[in-house]
Order: structure tokens, then C-alpha cells, then sequence
């Protein structure tokens, strides 16, 4: 169970009983922060489809190791998105349009879910395909953003206070290919220490996506 | 009969003698009436009109306590969207911050401290003890194996494949084997619980487009209470006068109903009037030729004055319906002017009221019989209007037997030329009308076998437009998937309410199916549940079992190299126990005061359910002989309300048909006389019957009643058209007749243009059901009368049917 629904699940009890989830919202960034992030928007909106090698490594305090995970995303606008790990175990995770699957070798058992019966998974989803997809005028109601670096982009978005993603992370890092079509690389910082960095090679934009990329490996 | 007609001659020839004292009294009662009017205190409150059900009267004030219909939802939204979200949270900040008046708000929610809340959720896990019934100790035990624990921690494992942050790996630490899964997932049912969809962004309860946010203001004001309605709208219209611009509020509240459908009402109310007394003046100026006429509707309108006033003083106040009902009353009383003013100008002479004396007493204490039947009703408004009435009619009455005569102009001569009933006219041969009106009921008969009745409340809702188009504006952009019921239990305290939803719950859970109901048994069991589970998770967390734990985790850890001290919360956590359990965290404690309502005898503790047949069914069998269990919602109260309706509608009708048969039978003395008096009624029944299955309308309450009044009228008809038969003399009974039926269709008719479907309904059923009754009085009374009483036996008739010579 991820934190943000853990968060959306007991932010309900304020709500008298209304189902509450969370997402981003428009952005409101200073003017030159504004203008890179127009023109990054511009770059992908002509971005339909991704696939990316990727690699994430994970440094989580529970573990020992740093947790080093391999393999290809996929994303389809509006709505689809896979997540194929390779190592250190094989997973997969597939976002398409109002179901989350996920399989995984070990257990070789398929978890369906449902956005529509989960908000706030929805939710959450959401915020990773925004994350990738780069929408980041939606996410910037709940970050501050500032420009690192504008050759080759790269942009920290720091949570908003009084935010709930200000009581879990501290900052997301996020670097542009020097031609801005896509992402090279997301660190996250998280205020409990843990923290993740994902880089992404073999980049294709606009590629014809393979069948198999929205086929669950046990499946 | 005799008795009172003989009371009554002389009585008329007593005030005589006195008639410009009696007619002062009577113009200064009426003043100081018209006065007393403003001083009335008037109650708008539809809970007077509803039966008084056991289910029904559980169920509404269930919703009462619970306020669910007293929360106002302020919408506010942006109709340009240039001008951001920014300034629609400015906007709400804004109006929450001067929504400040305690005799209109009770408290104003429409923002979160969302971290707050975040900060408070580890406290949940040492909550944990007091949950820890059987069956979760059952549920761990099972984890406490080597490929449990493995799946646990393999669970956690795969979290960490997920793109993204990983912070829910913290709270693994305190909860490896997932102990406080099932009370998570608990949580997320009971957000969903009362059928919203609301987001948190940036602290404010906004739409999923992010275009609207919400602030939920609770109201002292009841929604039943029409002025106080009233008063919070205004100061709801000048909290939200300002606004910036690209950004509007819809104000969502069932006071807006009430106050709309007073609205309507009063528009129709206004028109129909107007509408209908032009056409009363018409008819009245091309039949009497009098201005002297107008005292027809002055006089059961100062009746109704005086009737106000002495129900005010009787019942310390009146509902508005009642009071409303006024013109029906005046529209059936103003029929005695028209026959006593029709019988006096005919025969030149005063006292020729005599004559038409003992048909108006007949009508008029039959009339007032039918009102008298609403006596036997549990609804209290009915009461009131069976008070009102008999009032009015008796006034009226009064007036137009003792001091009328002497306003009326003896010098005009007779009426006019309108056609007679009975005899005079014969279009067709009394065989063929025979046959028709046979065929006619027939007809009507067999249609009304296929009536059907509603009790949807909704029917009887006629607000504007422009309410109905923002709360479907509302519902599209805030409701969830389905409307939810509530299993409501009741208890004498909250502990007490507790303790009966952990049982209720579980029956109703297993029945209906875990996905279908949420609520707080489990989240919030009673304090003697908690402490009896205190205990059971001290006894469970031996120190063999912790070490037990502890070796596992170690062991099947190392095999996903998760650190050594990777789980030393969770090792901690069950390492502290006491006996006394823990008190519920911040959250839940507040949580469950959505779900606990105190009421002013009794606690009520509710969970939600989807509202759907099969569920609704299933948990209704799973309550069944509990009781202090019962359901509240949509479905429930239509069908507690349909089942008190009908009885209600058999009772009244069952009384009324009984009491008014018996009267006219004691009054007039033959049985034959009033089986064909009758002929009206029941013609006008099954034609209001027909008439709705044809137009493919439900009867619905109003219809009933509205039935009622047609009864008292047709018995009317029936009962003069039989005196104008037996007397087609200088009275020119049957022509007043035909004047009281034109006056009072005319108002019937007005209310087919009502807007309000209650007053369209009842403008329906009394269209249909007097122009049927009409129609058998003009055209088949005098047939039967011709045909059944024989002339050599007629005079020997010893009702009012009795020659008065």
C-alpha cells in the first residue's frame, strides 16, 4: 500500500465520509521558471509515445543494499502506461485507461485494480503519469519549481507547504535530454531519507509500441 | 332533520327582529378576524403532514438528528476559468471566513491541514490492540510462519518495483505483516461512505476537474421550517454577494426547495386566483345581473377569516397549508350563497331561504362530514383542515341562512334563463341516459382496476428550474457512483449504540457482502470490546511469540536483504502492551462522529450500504425482529411512507365513505333517495380513477384528498339536484345548480395551468371528478329519480324531499 493512499484513505475521516483522493493542480511558477516550463510543454505535447530502458535505484532505509532495478517503460497518451522490471525480478505494471494490473514472477499472481473503486489510486497514478508524461503545468499547484540548470534542463520542484506531499517528499529532481523531447533523469528525495533516481536510456519517441508492451508476462 | 328546520324557522325569524345588532357583531367579528389574521403565528412544516408512522417518524427522524438535510453545500465554481484556481480558493477562503452568524451556521468546513493529518496516522498503529478481536488473531497466527512472513515481506519487496517514491515502505517498519491492512481498507469504504467525491488540493475540497470546491456549511435552520429557510438564504445571498471575477456559488440546500416550492405555490395560488375569479365575475355578472353578487365570494371568505383566527387559538398556531387550503374552502362554501340568493330573488321574498334551508343543512353537514373523516387521520396538518373546515362551512353557513336574505335586492325578480335539470330539457330519452351512464361507469370501472399509486416525494416537488439544473450541476461534478442507505442502530447511550453495530454490523456484513457496506464497527467497537482485545493482544504478544516474530523477520528478511533493524518499530510496538486500551487517535475519533448521531432520547450509530435492491433486501432480512435496528434511506422512507399513505389514504376514505352514506341516509330518510344522491359520487370516483390511468398518472396524497373534497361537492349536487327535481318551483334550485358547478370548475380548471404539481394534481382530480359529478347530477339523478320514485309516493317522502307546503 503506497503512502498516498494511505494519506487519501485517512485524510477521509475530515471529509464527513466524502471519498477523497488527491492530484495536482495548475502551476503557478515565476516568470522565467514559466517560460521553460511553456517550452517544455510545447516538446512534448508533440510526444504521443515513449519507450525508455530505465534504470531505478533505490536507497531505502529498510534495506541494506540499495535496491538497483532494470528495465522499459512504455507510455501511451492519453491514458496507458507500462512498466516492465527485468532485474532484479521480473514485474509488470499496466496503467490502461481505468485498470492497474500488476504481475509479478514470484508470486505469478495478476492484482487487478480498479481506478474507479480506488480515487485515490487513481489519484496516485495520475501523478506518475504526469511525472512522465511531462505535464508539469498540472503539478505545480502542489510544488514550488525552480530552475536548476537550462542546458540541459533540469527543474527541482519542491512541495508546497501545508501540502500532503510536503510531509513526504522533500524535493523531485527532473533532467530533460538536451533536446527536451524526453526525460534523461528523476531523483526523488524523500524527508525520511530514502531517495530514488531513475535514468532512462534508449529513448524512443513516437515509436510504434509493441503489442506486448500491455501484456501482463503471466498472462 | 325536522327538528333542526323547525330550530332553524324560528331562529331566522328571531334575528330578524334583531338582524342590525347581529349583522354589527358579525361585520366587527369579521374586522377584528381580518386583524387577528397578522398576529397568527404560521408553521411551514411539512413533518405536520406526514402519518404518524412508527417506521416513517423512526426514519425522518433519524435524517433529522443526523442533519443530512439541513447541510447547505455552497458550490463554488469558476465560470472563467482565466481566473485560476488561485482565486477560486481565495473565494472560498473568503466566504467561509464570513459565514460567522451562530443563528445560521453551526460550523463551516472547507479546508483540510492535510499534514496534520498525515502526522497523526503512526498513532493508528498503537491503536491496533484495541481492535485486535479473534478473528485478526486468527489472521496473524496464520502469518506466523516461515512462508507467511515471507509473502509479507515479499508484498513489501515488489512495493519497492512500483515507479516513484517509495515512502510507504515507513510504515512497513511498524506493520510488516500487515496487521492494520484490514482496518486500512476499512478507511477507504468509509471515505466513499455518503456517496461523495471530493479532492484535497491545496487544503480545499475541490472537484476531480478542479474547477469547483466546496464548503459544507451545517445550519441550526431546519429544512422543514419554510421562514427560517427563508432568513438563511438571504443570509447566504448576501455572504456570497461578492465574488471575484470568473467565479459564481450555487447554493445546494433542501431549504431551497422549501423556499421555491412556497414560491411557486404562492405564483399559482395568485394566478389561478385571478384567473378563476374573473371567470366567477362573468358568470356572476351575465347570470345575476347584480353587483350584489360579489357577496357570494365575500362571504365564505370572511368565513374562513373567522376560521383562521379560532384555529389559531385552538392549536396556538396553523400550518400554511391549512391556511392555504382556504381557497378550496371558500370555492365549495361560496355554492350556499348561490343558492339562498338564487331562491330569494326567484320567489321576491326573504324568507324564502326557508325553502332551500333543508338541502343547504343536508349539503352542508355532509360536507363537513367528509372534513369530519380527516378527524380519524394520525397526520396532524389533516386535523387542523378538518377543524378549518367544518369552521368555515358552519360560518358560512350561518351567514347566509340568518343575515344574507336581507342584503339581496328583492326588486330584480327572477335569475335568469339558464337551462333546468330534470324534466324541463330532455335531449335524450331517460332509457338512453340510463344506458350511457352505465356504459360510462362501466368503462371507468373496468380502467380503474389498472390504477396505480406513488408515493415518490419527489412528484411532489415543484422548485424552479434553476435549483433543479444547479443540483444536477452538483450531483455530475460531486456524487458518487450510487446513493447510499444507512443501517441505523439506536441505542440509549453511545456505548450502548456500540456495542449493538459490532453485532448488527457483522449480520448485516456477512449478508450483504463485505463491498457493499462500510462503517465503524470495526474501526470503533465498544469500550469494553476494546478492552477485552487489549487483553487478547497482551496474551497473543508472549514473549515466546515475539521472539518467535523476531526470528522470522530476521530469517526472511535476509533472504530480500532488508536490514536488521529494518522492523524494530513494529518489535517494539508489540512489545509494549497494557491492559487498559488504547484511546482511539485524533482521526478516528472524528471520523466516527460522522457515523454517531446523538439524539435527543437516544444514540443512533449508522454504516453506510449501496443502495440496491438486492442489498437493501438482503440487510433488511439480516435486521429483521431487532428492534432497535432499522434502515434510512431513499428506498425505505418511499416505502415506510407509501405503506402510511396508503393506510391513511383506506382509513379517511373508509371513514368518510361510512360517515357520509350514514348522514345522508339519517337526513334523508329513504334509502332509494340516497342511493340515486350517490349515483354523483360514485360516477365522479371512477371517472377521477379513470381519468388518471388514462392520463397515465399515479394517484398520489394530494389526489386522495383532493378526492375527498370531490366527494363532499358531487353529494352536493346530488343532494339539490334531487330537491330541484322534487321542487321545480319558484326556487330555481337546479339553475343555481348549474351556477355553483360553473363557479366551482372554474377553479378547478384554473389549477390545470398550476405549475406546482400538487396543485396541478389537485386541479386534476377536482376537473375530472366534478365534471363527472356534474354531469351525473344534471343528467342522471333526475332520470333515476323519475324512474325509482314514483310520483304517487313522493310526497309521502318525509326527508327534505318533502313538499314544503
Amino acid at each position: 500500500m503506497t503512502a498516498r493512499i494511505l494519506f487519501s484513505m485517512v485524510l477521509a475521516w475530515s471529509l464527513f465520509g466524502s471519498r477523497t483522493v488527491f492530484c495536482a493542480q495548475p502551476v503557478e511558477v515565476s516568470a522565467d521558471v514559466r517560460g521553460v516550463i511553456a517550452g517544455l510543454t510545447r516538446q512534448m505535447q508533440e510526444v504521443e509515445t515513449v519507450q525508455s530502458d530505465f534504470v531505478q535505484e533505490k536507497k531505502l532505509q529498510i534495506f541494506d543494499q540499495r535496491i538497483v532495478m532494470e528495465g522499459t517503460m512504455y507510455l501511451q497518451k492519453p491514458d496507458r502506461f507500462s512498466w516492465h522490471v527485468q532485474k532484479p525480478m521480473r514485474y509488470v505494471m499496466i496503467m490502461d485507461n481505468r485498470v492497474m494490473r500488476q504481475w509479478d514472477e514470484e508470486s505469478g499472481a495478476i492484482q487487478p485494480l480498479v481506478f474507479d473503486r480506488n480515487p485515490s489510486l487513481a489519484a496516485a497514478v495520475q501523478q506518475i503519469q504526469q511525472w512522465f508524461s511531462g505535464s508539469y503545468e498540472a503539478l505545480g499547484g502542489e510544488y514550488d519549481i525552480s530552475l536548476l540548470s537550462e542546458d540541459p534542463v533540469t527543474l527541482s520542484f519542491s512541495p508546497k507547504t501545508g501540502t500532503v506531499s510536503s510531509s513526504v517528499i522533500e524535493r523531485v529532481v527532473v533532467a530533460f535530454r538536451s533536446d527536451k523531447r524526453y526525460i534523461e533523469h528523476i531523483e526523488i528525495y524523500e524527508r525520511g531519507g530514502d531517495s530514488t533516481v531513475l535514468t532512462f536510456t534508449n529513448t524512443a519517441v513516437n515509436a510504434a509500441i509493441p503489442p506486448s508492451a500491455w501484456r501482463l508476462r503471466g498472462s | 332533520m325536522d327538528i333542526l328546520f323547525q330550530y332553524y324557522s324560528r331562529l331566522f325569524d328571531a334575528v330578524r327582529r334583531y338582524r342590525f345588532v347581529i349583522g354589527g357583531i358579525t361585520a366587527a367579528l369579521i374586522i377584528l378576524s381580518a386583524a387577528g389574521v397578522f398576529f397568527i403565528r404560521y408553521d411551514n412544516d411539512i413533518a405536520r403532514m406526514l402519518p404518524a408512522d412508527q417506521a416513517l417518524v423512526r426514519i425522518m427522524g433519524f435524517f433529522r438528528e443526523a442533519h443530512f438535510s439541513d447541510k447547505v453545500m455552497l458550490d463554488v465554481r469558476l465560470v472563467d476559468e482565466r481566473a485560476g484556481e488561485d482565486a477560486l480558493h481565495a473565494a472560498v477562503d473568503s466566504i467561509s471566513a464570513g459565514l460567522t452568524d451562530s443563528s445560521f451556521v453551526r460550523k463551516v468546513t472547507a479546508s483540510i491541514d492535510q499534514p496534520e493529518v498525515m502526522r497523526q496516522i503512526p498513532a493508528f498503529f498503537g491503536y491496533l490492540p484495541g481492535l485486535f478481536s479473534v478473528t485478526e488473531a486468527g489472521m496473524v497466527q496464520e502469518r506466523l510462519t516461515s512462508e507467511g512472513v515471507h509473502r509479507s515481506l515479499a508484498g513489501l519487496w515488489r512495493q519497492a518495483m512500483i515507479p516513484g517514491a517509495s515512502s510507504g515502505t515507513s510504515f512497513a517498519r511498524i506493520d510488516p505483516l500487515g496487521i492494520a491492512a484490514p482496518f486500512w481498507r476499512n478507511l477507504e469504504q468509509l471515505t466513499g461512505a455518503l456517496g461523495y467525491e471530493v479532492l484535497v488540493r491545496r487544503n480545499h475540497l475541490t472537484s476531480r476537474d478542479g474547477k469547483h470546491a466546496l464548503i459544507i456549511v451545517e445550519t441550526p435552520v431546519r429544512m422543514t421550517d419554510g421562514f427560517g429557510s427563508q432568513r438563511l438564504l438571504a443570509y447566504l445571498e448576501q455572504a456570497t454577494r461578492v465574488l471575484p471575477e470568473g467565479i459564481a456559488v450555487d447554493v445546494i440546500a433542501g431549504h431551497r426547495h422549501t423556499v421555491s416550492n412556497e414560491k411557486v405555490i404562492k405564483g399559482d395560488v395568485a394566478r389561478t386566483s385571478i384567473a378563476a375569479s374573473l371567470v366567477f365575475l362573468i358568470i356572476f355578472v351575465f347570470t345575476y345581473r347584480d353587483p350584489r353578487a360579489i357577496v357570494f365570494f365575500i362571504i365564505p371568505a370572511c368565513a374562513v377569516l373567522v376560521a383562521i383566527n379560532l384555529c389559531g387559538l385552538i392549536f396556538g398556531r396553523l400550518s400554511a397549508f391549512v391556511a392555504g387550503m382556504g381557497a378550496v374552502i371558500v370555492g365549495i362554501a361560496d355554492d350556499y350563497g348561490i343558492h339562498v340568493y338564487t331562491a330569494v330573488r326567484a320567489a321576491r321574498r326573504r324568507d324564502a331561504v326557508k325553502d332551500v334551508a333543508r338541502p343547504l343543512l343536508v349539503a352542508g353537514l355532509i360536507t363537513m362530514s367528509v372534513f369530519a373523516a380527516f378527524f380519524f387521520s394520525s397526520v396532524e396538518a389533516y386535523r387542523e383542515l378538518a377543524l378549518f373546515a367544518i369552521i368555515s362551512i358552519a360560518c358560512c353557513l350561518l351567514f347566509v341562512l340568518f343575515l344574507f336574505p336581507y342584503l339581496i335586492d328583492l326588486s330584480l325578480g327572477s335569475v335568469m334563463a339558464v337551462p333546468a335539470g330534470g324534466r324541463s330539457r330532455k335531449v335524450l330519452s331517460d332509457k338512453a341516459v340510463l344506458v350511457s351512464w352505465a356504459g360510462c361507469l362501466l368503462i371507468c370501472g373496468f380502467l380503474s382496476t389498472r390504477v396505480t399509486f406513488s408515493n415518490d416525494m419527489s412528484r411532489f416537488d415543484g422548485s424552479e428550474a434553476s435549483i433543479l439544473s444547479a443540483e444536477r450541476r452538483f450531483e455530475s461534478v460531486w456524487a458518487g457512483k450510487s446513493r447510499p442507505g444507512f443501517l441505523v442502530v439506536s441505542g440509549s447511550d453511545m456505548e450502548d449504540a456500540l456495542a449493538v453495530n459490532e453485532r448488527v454490523f457483522a449480520e448485516a456484513e456477512r449478508a450483504a457482502g463485505k463491498e457493499n457496506i462500510s462503517g465503524i464497527a470495526v474501526l470503533l467497537p465498544s469500550s469494553r470490546t476494546r478492552q477485552e482485545n487489549a487483553l487478547r493482544w497482551k496474551s497473543f504478544w508472549s514473549a515466546d511469540r515475539r521472539a518467535q516474530v523476531k526470528n522470522l523477520l530476521q530469517q526472511e528478511g535476509g533472504k530480500y536483504d532488508f536490514s536488521a533493524s529494518a522492523f524494530e518499530p513494529f518489535l517494539q510496538s508489540i512489545a509494549v502492551s497494557s491492559d487498559v486500551p488504547p484511546q482511539p487517535p485524533a482521526f478516528v475519533q472524528e471520523l466516527s462522529r460522522r457515523f454517531i448521531v446523538s439524539g435527543e432520547h437516544e444514540t443512533f450509530v449508522f454504516s453506510s450500504f449501496r443502495d440496491q435492491p438486492r442489498i437493501a433486501q438482503e440487510i433488511q432480512r439480516s435486521i429483521e425482529g431487532n428492534p432497535r435496528v432499522f434502515v434510512a434511506s431513499r428506498r425505505a422512507l418511499e416505502k415506510a411512507m407509501a405503506a402510511a399513505v396508503n393506510r391513511e389514504a383506506r382509513l379517511i376514505a373508509f371513514a368518510a365513505v361510512g360517515v357520509v352514506f350514514l348522514l345522508t341516509v339519517i337526513l334523508l330518510k329513504d334509502l332509494v333517495m340516497t342511493v340515486i344522491a350517490l349515483s354523483c359520487v360514485v360516477s365522479a370516483f371512477l371517472a377521477m380513477a379513470a381519468g388518471f390511468v388514462i392520463a397515465g398518472v399515479p394517484v398520489s396524497a394530494p389526489a386522495l384528498i383532493a378526492s375527498m373534497v370531490v366527494g363532499g361537492l358531487c353529494i352536493d349536487y346530488g343532494v339539490f339536484m334531487l330537491y330541484s327535481c322534487k321542487h321545480s318551483s319558484d326556487t330555481e334550485t337546479a339553475k343555481a345548480i348549474w351556477v355553483s358547478v360553473l363557479t366551482t370548475l372554474a377553479g378547478a380548471l384554473s389549477l390545470l395551468v398550476a405549475r406546482h404539481p400538487v396543485l396541478f394534481t389537485i386541479g386534476f382530480t377536482l376537473s375530472v371528478g366534478l365534471c363527472a359529478g356534474c354531469i351525473a347530477a344534471q343528467a342522471v339523478v333526475p332520470v333515476l329519480y323519475r324512474r325509482f320514485t314514483p310520483l304517487e309516493n313522493a310526497g309521502s317522502l318525509t326527508g327534505f324531499v318533502l313538499d314544503k307546503k
